[in-house]
């Protein structure tokens, strides 16, 4: 039963960090907008982006 | 290219570049795929003669700018590749620092640098084939609502932790825990339970709260009344060393309501545009004499503008240009363009189908007729939000039932029994018999029809409509636009082949007219070419053109003269008839009609046979709303024609059970009267803001989807709290006997969830598939 004293805790300290996480991300606006974002995945990288691979290279 | 077919048999093409449908044969769906597949190199500079300069001034960024970003609404956002397009602008003006497309609110944010100008900007949306309209900081909604909604799921989120974690903990009391374990265990439980209870369910103390103080029904009131009753009991018995906890049955409903009433918001919010009424004539931009340009909204009583070809007019006024060929359609439903002559007063709303013309104005925007009308079309739309739901009805029924209830039983059975034991029985039987079920399953009954009416092409912006929907006993049609295409078809022609160059001759003289039997010409004979040997091109008003062709001979050039003039209502029995003369001489006869939607006689008479009275209301004049009426099965005395905005409204307010289905601003009034308002694919944007239902697919076909999702969603919601009121009697009785205790409760609540749950989803499966 002893390692309930040190089970419980973590895992009262694992779901406060994940409801943390789930707290920034809302308010860094990442559930905003769910459409747009699937769509944008598929688009051709553009000039710039690409100007930056090649440097980059 | 793949071809499909509709069940009505049009035929719809896929898009060349992203597979969205098209119709009409079209081989892109927008000009942004059809610039993306085309493999673009597209620099441009903007830097001369740019309209939007304007925009540059600093009084105008000051009214715009919101946090260092300027907000466009785009109006004709089709497919992924606007996306990708518009969001390439850095590329194209590299002042511009960032460009983001929210697709569902059809909403562009742009960043520009220090340097960066927003004439620039605007000028290069409109280049890339969109029509953008810069937003006010004031009229920005979707900042607002996105805060709002990122604290719904926080708050969301809180509660989901709490109801997991709490569940934990009562189950390892049931399952016996014991000494350190167990105190730790019941203490946590209380813990836990804060946040939920002082965070998360806010909402509901508001919504209690409200409906305590303006003494209306709302569902909250008996939520609340469960949640902190079930607290009071669970943590009294926490401290008088006793386990029967109703903390995590508590956790779990106000988490599960949660949920479904965020996903009903969702839902209703994806097709609510961010712009306030009225928004997108604001920044239609007109030239004033001097050449300046000016914005709507900036135009004073006694300013003469220019109004250009296909444009509205944005305020009242006088027109001092000699004549006007002039829409009034979006106005008063009247389907063919009408003369107006110097002097005469043309109304906001209008639209211009001639050259350029002046206009003095004699009120501003906000006094205008159109805005009469927006204002008495919101206090409608008031009045109408106040419909009381079947669950808030039942709800408070329900808490009055279950405290009579409670209260007689406690005197009763503690006057000779105990009160201790009496009143532990009362809590539970007011915790168990909480409208969870009901609480619940409304708003999920709701999301998932609006989801399925969604995915049909039907968008909803008020969750009423269901219920509504099956009181609806007369359904109000408009005409023009909405029975019919709104648009004029060749339908006939003298003598029936008419040869190549007479055509190209014809289409030449309707080059750049903007009157509908141009359109429709140009519709029917796309494969003509235009011929390019037209001179002395005059219009005359409201009767035709007139157009010579030079034939150069030896001797002298000869000259022929074409005109087109408009046959006299009385000698034919089309909407529009016009003759093409050759030096006086008739060579051709063309007939035009606004050609019914393939669908509508269908469509009446399936509703008919539903015992659904149908009516027609129009504008139009009496002789051509019969001949459509009756050609798609109404009744002669149910067709009303050559009304005005105002005598529409007062025809549908006389009847009750309502539903109307417009298109046009002259039906905006009628629309926020009735009960459910409708308006079809195309329809102006000032409408669209005062209907309840928009049909984001063409035509009128969704109306039948429309009931049908209405008859699922009825039969579901009731079966629903059918389901909710069993289980409440029957959980009610067995905590009076004192057969309920917390584990009876943890195991009874969730399981009315997800029976409600699973009739949900249920009630919306077609069983007969196609």
């Amino acid at each position: 039963m002893s390692v309930l004293i040190l089970v419980i805790p973590m895992a009262l300290v694992l779901g406060a960090g994940f409801l943390y996480a789930f707290f920034w991300a809302t308010s860094s606006g990442q559930f905003d907008d769910l459409t747009t974002p699937s769509m944008r995945m598929l688009d051709q990288d553009s000039k710039k982006i690409q100007n930056n691979k090649e440097n980059n290279l | 290219m793949e071809k499909t077919k509709t069940s009505l048999g049009e035929s719809i093409q896929h898009c060349q570049y992203c597979g969205t449908n098209t119709i009409g044969g079209q081989r892109y769906c927008c000009a942004a795929c059809e610039k993306l597949d085309s493999d673009f190199a597209f620099v441009k500079d903007h830097k001369e003669s740019n309209p939007y300069l304007y925009l540059d001034k600093p009084d105008y960024a000051q009214t715009f700018i919101n946090d260092n970003q300027y907000h466009f609404f785009i109006e004709n956002l089709q497919c992924s590749s606007c996306v990708h397009l518009i969001e390439k602008i850095p590329d194209f003006y590299p002042d511009c620092k960032l460009a983001r497309v929210n697709f569902g609110q059809n909403l562009l944010t742009v960043e520009l640098t220090d340097k960066g100008q927003l004439s620039q900007v605007a000028k290069l949306i409109e280049d890339l084939g969109y029509q953008a309209y810069l937003i006010k900081k004031t009229d920005l909604e979707s900042k607002s609502r996105n805060l709002k909604n990122r604290d719904d799921l926080k708050k969301i989120a809180v509660a989901g932790a709490v109801a997991g974690n709490l569940m934990i903990f009562a189950f390892a009391i049931y399952a016996g825990a014991d000494g350190i374990a167990l105190q730790f265990f019941r203490w946590m439980n209380l813990v836990l339970f804060l946040p939920l209870l002082l965070y998360s369910a806010q909402s509901f103390y508001f919504g209690a709260w409200n409906a305590l103080k303006y003494r209306v029904i709302h569902i909250d009131l008996p939520i609340v009344i469960a949640l902190v009753s079930s607290f009071a009991f669970s943590t009294y018995n926490l401290f008088i060393g006793s386990n029967d906890f109703y903390f995590d049955s508590t956790a779990s409903f106000i988490f599960l309501i949660l949920l479904a009433r965020y996903f009903v918001k969702m839902t209703q919010q994806y097709y609510l545009s961010p712009v306030r009424l009225g928004s997108s004539l604001v920044n239609q931009k007109y030239t004033l004499l001097d050449q300046s340009p000016i914005v709507a909204e900036q135009i004073k009583v006694g300013d003469v503008f220019k109004v250009a070809p296909d444009q509205m007019i944005p305020v009242d006024g006088v027109l001092i240009s000699p004549k006007a060929l002039i829409d009034t359609s979006y106005y008063n439903g009247e389907s063919m363009p009408q003369v107006f002559t110097e002097a005469l007063q043309v109304y906001s709303g209008f639209k211009n189908l001639s050259e350029s013309i002046l206009i003095q104005a004699v009120s501003t925007m906000q006094g205008s007729q159109l805005n009469k009308l927006l204002t008495q079309t919101q206090d409608h739309l008031f009045i109408k939000n106040n419909y009381i739901n079947l669950s808030d009805k039942l709800a408070q029924r329900l808490v009055t039932a279950v405290f009579s209830v409670a209260g007689l039983y406690f005197i009763g059975w503690g006057y000779f029994h105990s009160y201790q034991e009496s009143f532990n029985r009362v809590l539970a039987l007011i915790v168990v018999a909480c409208p969870c079920a009901l609480a619940f399953g409304s708003p999920l009954t709701m999301a998932i029809a609006f989801k399925k009416a969604q995915n049909k092409g039907i968008a909803l912006r008020n969750a009423n409509v269901f219920e509504k929907l099956n009181h609806i006993k007369n359904i109000f049609f408009d005409k023009t636009g909405t029975l019919t295409q709104g648009k004029l078809t060749l339908v006939q022609t003298w003598p029936d082949q008419i040869n190549e160059e007479l055509k190209s001759i014809i289409l030449g003289l309707e080059k750049k007219s903007y009157h509908p039997v141009a359109f429709a010409l140009r519709a029917a004979w796309k494969n003509t070419n235009v011929s390019p040997s037209l001179t002395n091109i005059k219009e005359t008003f409201g009767s035709g053109v007139r157009g010579q062709v030079v034939i150069p001979t030896d001797v002298h050039d000869l000259v022929d003269t074409y005109e087109i003039k408009s046959l006299p209502e009385n000698m034919h029995e089309d909407d529009l008839a016009v003759v093409v003369l050759k030096n006086g001489t008739a060579v051709a006869r063309l007939y035009f009609n606004d050609e019914l939607r393939q669908e509508s006689k269908d469509l009446i008479h399936k509703l008919r046979n539903r015992h659904l009275n149908c009516y027609l209301l129009t504008g139009d004049k009496k002789s051509r709303a019969f001949q459509k009426g009756q050609a798609c099965g109404i009744q002669s005395d149910f067709i009303f024609s050559e009304l005005y905005p105002e005598e529409k409204k007062e025809i549908v307010k006389k009847y009750h059970s309502t539903m109307m289905i417009g298109d046009g601003l002259n039906d905006a009034l009628a629309l926020s009267a009735s009960d459910i308002g409708i308006s079809v694919k195309g329809s102006s944007h000032l409408t669209i803001d005062s209907s309840d239902v928009l049909f984001l697919r063409g035509g009128l076909e969704p109306l039948l989807e429309l009931f049908n999702i209405g008859l699922q969603a009825d039969r579901t919601l009731k079966r629903n709290l059918a389901l909710a009121l069993i289980y409440n009697i029957l959980a009610g009785t067995s905590a009076l006997f004192g057969l309920i205790n917390p584990f009876w409760a943890a195991v009874l609540m969730p399981m009315s969830t997800i029976i409600v749950l699973l009739s949900s989803l249920f009630g919306f499966i077609d069983w007969r598939k196609k």
